[in-house]
């Protein structure tokens, strides 16, 4: 009886947590033991599934500027955690903290913290 | 033992054996004994939603495997060449975003999934089960119903063609037409020539999964593996994985494909550092399955001085002959691909055809001597209405040269105002191609010409595009200036959503770059490229715009996107190798296709692996 007992409790905790997973592995995309953070202007909110992107214009650590695209949640998973379609607008300056990818010329990050000093809007989580 | 105990022993047996007899009948009461003919399915019901365990397997199954982590899988030389040349930045190209993972592994991922039975509705028979996966939104079909696998020429796609039967309470399930996807995600290919047989097992609320995935391409023995679900009596949950395409990474030149040059992995010794392991434990193979494999990872060999060297090629261990899907039999088969548009194997090249009220436009008319067969085909699928155009893609006569026979077989239907005042107006089809297409099968008056004069094009065009309107259908004939040859066309019916690619795009071999015809392998390159933007997808890279090669079986855009990354690679290969100032004997023993050589190389014949790296080699050189 317990035995079915945790099987339901795994099956619901399962069917209800919905991970929303990207195609791609993490470990493989991203340095997940290394953290960066840029300052730029935000370009492009693209709110979508199955991952969520932000592109920034930021310095890389030259000096140079770049576009950087940084990987976000779901839209589900963000929904979920009070981000909105509305929630950043172009132009909006930004802190981003996270992962680092693996080719440095696709100027890539995993998400884990966003800030927008102007207001003190912000963000913290794990991209799953 | 007193009476008393032996009594209510006797009672509690008589008492079983009745409630046995009891639960045996209620199958005869309510089966096929009282009510109507009806019989019982043979096997359990897998019909519910159900939920995977994610925590078997957790870290490769939610977080991602590591890098260079092919421990435990019987993966052959080639496939890991492939998987060390991949760079997971190819995830983010848009064609790549919305890639999805192959019936053999999708029931690794995340979501919850669902069966059900198709019954036919008068003999309650079951047709199929069908097993909708919400990752990435799939929809499985097992026909129960006794039907044939399709030709091997027909389309793959990520879930392939299922057959299944009950094997006690067993649904063992046989699956071919599989797309070319991943064994691991870290870049471990499985190939388009993989089976998979499936056992679904059910234990009350329980569900255990067992596939075993057969490639000859990549693997050497069969894989196997295990997962487990348990049925969710909940409603709600996440039905639902949509995947859009969205330019990920800025700036990238358009058609680069990232790729690691052999032996310039960075990260090939990283994950068997990270754990202590030798690093040939983590590079994989048949040997690294199997339970001995621990007595080598506790005493292993002594680490070379390069770690890098052990990921280099060596020598070619057997001949290699790619798989061709058409039958060798000496017929002509007929394959609908969508719309108006068919296509016909066995010719030579492939043919294809567009059937339609006003007629036939024909693409291509293969070999002279299949002529009568493929005229026959036609006269089958058109019986009332006439061949009127033939398209030439190139110049080779295992395209062109039927050309004659179907001239002759079809008509030109003209303008009323000049019918009856052209003598041969209505005698044979039209033949359009390419100005260069015409000048390489003739030749000035007083020489000899390469084709007989009746197989001449006989409506050429200079300019890279053609465009035509016939059965209810807009019709663009598209020139590639030196691909295959310098005469390539392809051609695109807009309405049906098919493309005709003549040797352009094989699934045979490697591209033929026939550079004394005017080939090029970057215009090779640059014609799959802008095939790429002509097709478009319906769901998750499959189905949509559908891709008729010049050789082998129909695709669409994802086998497209496989065959321009591989040759991108190849190219890429070679031509740091010809900075490197190596000889083209040296780069040919360099074997710079040794992950592709399985499934695209011939090492005899026409249009060989060898020929394939020289005709790259020249072409970047400019030697030729």
């Amino acid at each position: 009886m317990k035995h079915k007992l945790l099987l339901l409790l795994i099956a619901a905790g399962t069917a209800l947590s919905v991970p929303a997973i990207a195609h791609h592995s993490f470990a493989a995309t991203y340095f997940e033991d290394k953290t960066i953070t840029i300052q730029g202007k935000l370009v492009q909110f693209l709110y979508r599934n199955p991952h969520s992107f932000v592109h920034v214009e930021a310095p890389d650590d030259k000096g140079v500027m770049q576009t950087w695209a940084v990987e976000w949640g779901a839209g589900g998973q963000l929904s979920r955690e009070g981000v909105t379609r509305e929630s950043l607008k172009p132009g909006d300056v930004v802190v981003i903290t996270g992962n680092p990818g693996r080719n440095p010329d696709d100027h890539r990050i995993r998400m884990q913290s966003i800030t927008r000093p102007s207001d003190g809007w912000n963000w913290k989580g794990v991209v799953r | 033992m007193g009476n008393v105990c032996r009594a209510r022993a006797l009672g509690s047996l008589l008492y079983a054996a009745a409630l046995i007899a009891a639960f045996a009948l209620v199958p005869s009461l309510f089966g096929q004994g009282v009510i109507g003919q009806f019989v019982p399915d043979v096997g359990l019901d897998l019909s519910g939603n159900w939920s995977p365990l994610l925590h078997e397997d957790f870290l490769e199954r939610i977080p991602g495997p590591e890098l260079v982590n092919y421990s435990g899988l019987p993966i052959s030389e080639g496939a890991r060449l492939w998987a060390e040349s991949w760079d997971s930045s190819r995830l983010t190209l848009p064609e790549h975003q919305c890639q999805v993972h192959v019936a053999p592994y999708i029931y690794r991922g995340p979501l919850q999934m669902r069966f059900w039975n198709e019954k036919d509705p008068q003999s309650q028979k079951i047709i199929a089960i069908k097993n909708y996966i919400s990752t990435y939104e799939q929809t499985r079909t097992i026909w129960m119903d006794g039907r044939p696998h399709p030709p091997a020429y027909a389309a793959h796609t990520w879930m392939g063609f299922s057959t299944g039967k009950w094997e006690g309470n067993i649904l063992t399930v046989y699956t071919t037409h599989i797309k070319q996807g991943w064994v691991r995600r870290d870049g471990l290919p499985e190939s388009d020539q993989a089976t998979l047989v499936e056992h679904f097992i059910r234990h009350g609320n329980h569900l255990t999964h067992v596939s075993i995935v057969t490639d000859p391409v990549y693997l050497t023995q069969p894989l196997i593996k295990t997962q487990d679900f348990v049925l969710n009596i909940q409603a709600g949950g996440n039905w639902l994985y949509p995947c859009e395409e969205v330019e990920e990474v800025e700036g990238r030149p358009k058609g680069a494909v990232p790729n690691y040059l052999p032996g310039h992995n960075p990260f090939l010794t990283e994950y068997a550092n990270m754990y202590h392991l030798p690093l040939p434990s983590a590079l994989g193979g048949a040997d690294t399955m199997y339970p001995e494999y621990m007595k080598v990872i506790e005493n292993p060999a002594p680490e070379p001085a390069d770690p890098l060297a052990k990921a280099e090629v060596t020598p070619r261990a057997t001949p290699n002959e790619a798989p061709n899907p058409v039958p060798n039999d000496g017929e002509v088969h007929v394959l609908h691909v969508q719309g108006n548009v068919y296509m016909l194997v066995g010719a030579g090249g492939n043919i294809t055809l567009q059937v339609g009220d006003m007629g036939v436009l024909m693409v291509d008319t293969g070999l002279a001597n299949m002529a009568d067969k493929v005229i026959a085909a036609i006269e089958k699928l058109s019986p009332h209405k006439p061949l009127q155009y033939i398209i030439n893609t190139h110049v080779h006569p295992d395209h062109t040269g039927g050309n004659i026979k179907l001239h002759d077989f079809g008509v030109t239907i003209t303008g009323a105002n000049v019918t009856g005042d052209i003598a041969d107006a209505s005698k044979g089809a039209a033949i359009i191609a390419h100005q260069n297409v015409l000048d390489r099968m003739s030749a000035p008056t007083g020489e000899k010409s390469p084709f007989p004069a009746d197989a001449w094009p006989t409506d050429t065009f200079l300019g890279d595009r053609k465009v035509m309107f016939f059965n209810d259908e807009p019709i663009q004939i598209l020139h590639y200036k030196a691909a295959h040859t310098d005469g390539d066309s392809i051609v695109f019916f807009r309405h049906s959503d098919v493309i005709s690619t003549g040797d352009i795009f094989v699934t045979t071999g490697y591209p033929f770059i026939d550079l004394q015809r005017g080939g090029s392998i970057q215009g090779e390159i640059d014609a799959l490229n802008h095939l790429l933007d002509l097709a478009i997808p319906k769901h998750d890279e499959e189905g949509g715009t559908y891709i008729i090669p010049g050789h082998g079986r129909l695709c669409d855009r994802w086998e497209l996107i496989e065959y321009r990354d591989m040759v991108t690679i190849i190219r890429d290969r070679i031509q740091a190798m010809i900075k490197q100032g190596k000889t083209l004997d040296e780069i040919k023993a360099s074997r710079p296709t040794m992950d592709y050589d399985a499934r695209y190389g011939h090492d005899t014949g026409f249009g060989t692996t060898d020929q394939f790296v020289e005709a790259v080699y020249k072409s970047l050189s400019e030697k030729h």
